[in-house]
């Protein structure tokens, strides 16, 4: 009786620790990524066709450069394939919610790729091309960093009247929440009159805005853009 | 009770135990029927919810609520006054006293409002399909209201209009419109950015397509598609124009990207 009385009091203590994070497990337990491998490896083979052609697109090689360039792509790919699937799920925390963020293990991959096929190619290019090639990249990169960082500026702008000398801190700060990749948020961004506000993780915000902007930004909705595979395939093409 | 030397059996046999056992019952038994027994009569019908509470206020409570109502209008005329002084039009302390004044209306008039809606609907059995569509047809207009930004900011505008002065007013409408387009500008920044990623392009690629977006005039477009207009614009690049500067498998691609958003072009002009 004694043990019985022990064992159940153990087991209602475990349930009410593990209660916070029932959520998260429940969904992982439940709804599992659909097919994450396949959609896993679309994604890769789309990625190195696209390095590829931005390659080729910059620099004008040669036919049996090309070749060359086929066969390392085919090997960084099929070295990446070799490995284990990546079916990471990152757990999410918003305000006291838990949220999956099924698309993580695929962007990581992604970046992997991406990464190795380009130092790959380098190794394949004369020192004009490379540094030709280096400037385009460095170019995408700026681009599509400042392209983040301008949208969220006016966002916030336009939700809490930003003063002069915070844009450009904001800017910078903002610049690396990679969660602004996602083309459903300028979607949510164009939509003035609306309460929505991104998840944007608080730190990146809380030491330029003054008292009275957070208090507004606190009473927005956050809307949760779930990024699962399927999502990342959708949306950023 | 619980000594060394009692086993289980020799505990079941024990009389003090089987009164202490019967003990626990009928107190067990008692508290439930009381639970059953409230329930009947304070009406607390577990399908039953607090339709306000779940449609208007989404999970906050009235007070917070009010308060982040309160904060945006605030923001609202904080934002206002920084306009009309760095336009040379600053408020005059009447203007300012008046839109103040207005900011506690705000909290005010929805706590009304919120009291008003929680008397006429109460609360919703979930389980009930009529119930709950005349609850809903209640709060539909409060619910619009929520759609079209924050509770009580229609009304905030007309005083805001009725407050500034003529030249006043035209600043402000500048100063918004400003604002407006440096969004649109921002969202296509962002849209090229996406496209980049499908279609690779060079810098020089990606400044054309830009300049070639904004180029395209948009007269009117309904606030909820204003989402779409950037894709509505390379839609109506013409395709001679995107072949001088994209390969051919870059154009390609970029209009089957952009084919969903065809249905759109007519709403948008």
């Amino acid at each position: 009786m004694k043990n019985l009385f022990n064992k159940t009091s153990c087991l209602l203590s475990a349930l009410l620790t593990l209660a916070p994070t029932g959520t998260a497990v429940a969904q992982a337990a439940f709804f599992p990524a659909p097919q994450a491998d396949q959609v896993q490896d679309d994604i890769l083979k789309t990625v190195r066709m696209r390095e590829r052609d931005f390659l080729l697109r910059v620099c004008k090689l040669p036919e049996d450069k090309q070749k060359q360039v086929d066969a390392v792509g085919e090997e960084v790919l099929g070295a990446l394939a070799e490995a284990p699937p990546v079916a990471q799920r990152n757990v999410i925390r918003m305000r006291g919610a838990l949220h999956l963020d099924n698309g993580a293990g695929v962007r990581s991959q992604t970046e992997k790729l991406r990464k190795k096929l380009q130092d790959k190619y380098r190794e394949l290019l004369d020192e004009e091309q490379k540094q030709l090639y280096n400037s385009e990249l460095t170019a995408r990169e700026e681009f599509n960093r400042n392209s983040r960082g301008e949208c969220l500026i006016v966002l916030f702008n336009q939700r809490v009247s930003l003063k002069q000398h915070q844009i450009q801190p904001l800017k910078d700060a903002l610049a690396t929440w990679e969660g602004a990749e996602s083309l459903q948020l300028s979607f949510y961004f164009q939509n003035g009159s609306s309460n929505y506000f991104p998840p944007i993780p608080a730190e990146l915000y809380t030491k330029v805005l003054d008292a009275d902007q957070l208090k507004v930004i606190r009473s927005f909705q956050q809307v949760f853009a779930q990024r699962d595979a399927d999502v990342e395939q959708q949306f950023n093409w | 009770m619980w000594n060394n030397n009692s086993t289980g059996k020799a505990m079941a046999h024990d009389p003090q135990n089987f009164r202490a056992a019967r003990v626990f019952l009928w107190a067990g038994s008692a508290i439930i029927l009381s639970g059953l027994m409230s329930n009947a009569v304070w009406g607390q019908d577990p399908n039953r919810h607090d339709a306000v509470q779940m449609w208007i206020l989404r999970g906050q409570t009235k007070e917070t609520f009010q308060e982040s109502l309160v904060a945006q209008a605030e923001q609202t005329v904080n934002d206002l006054k920084q306009v009309m002084e760095d336009g040379s039009h600053p408020l005059t302390p009447e203007q300012e006293l008046r839109l103040r004044l207005a900011v506690k209306g705000v909290g005010s008039r929805f706590k009304q409002d919120i009291s008003q809606l929680s008397a006429k609907v109460g609360l919703v059995n979930l389980n009930d399909i009529n119930e709950q569509r005349k609850a809903l047809a209640v709060l539909q207009p409060a619910m619009q209201k929520m759609q079209q930004g924050w509770y009580g900011k229609e009304t905030f505008e007309k005083i805001i209009e009725k407050t500034l002065e003529v030249d006043q007013r035209e600043l402000l409408s500048t100063r918004r419109r400003e604002r407006t387009e440096q969004l649109n500008k921002a969202v296509v920044l962002r849209v090229v950015a996406n496209i980049d990623t499908r279609l690779g392009m060079t810098k020089a690629q990606r400044e054309k397509l830009v300049e070639l977006i904004n180029q395209q005039p948009v007269h009117r477009a309904p606030e909820n598609l204003q989402s779409f207009v950037p894709f509505v614009k390379i839609l109506r690049i013409p395709k001679k124009e995107l072949e001088a500067f994209l390969d051919e498998k870059q154009v390609e691609t970029l209009l089957a990207l952009m084919a969903p958003y065809q249905q759109w072009e007519r709403s948008i002009r």
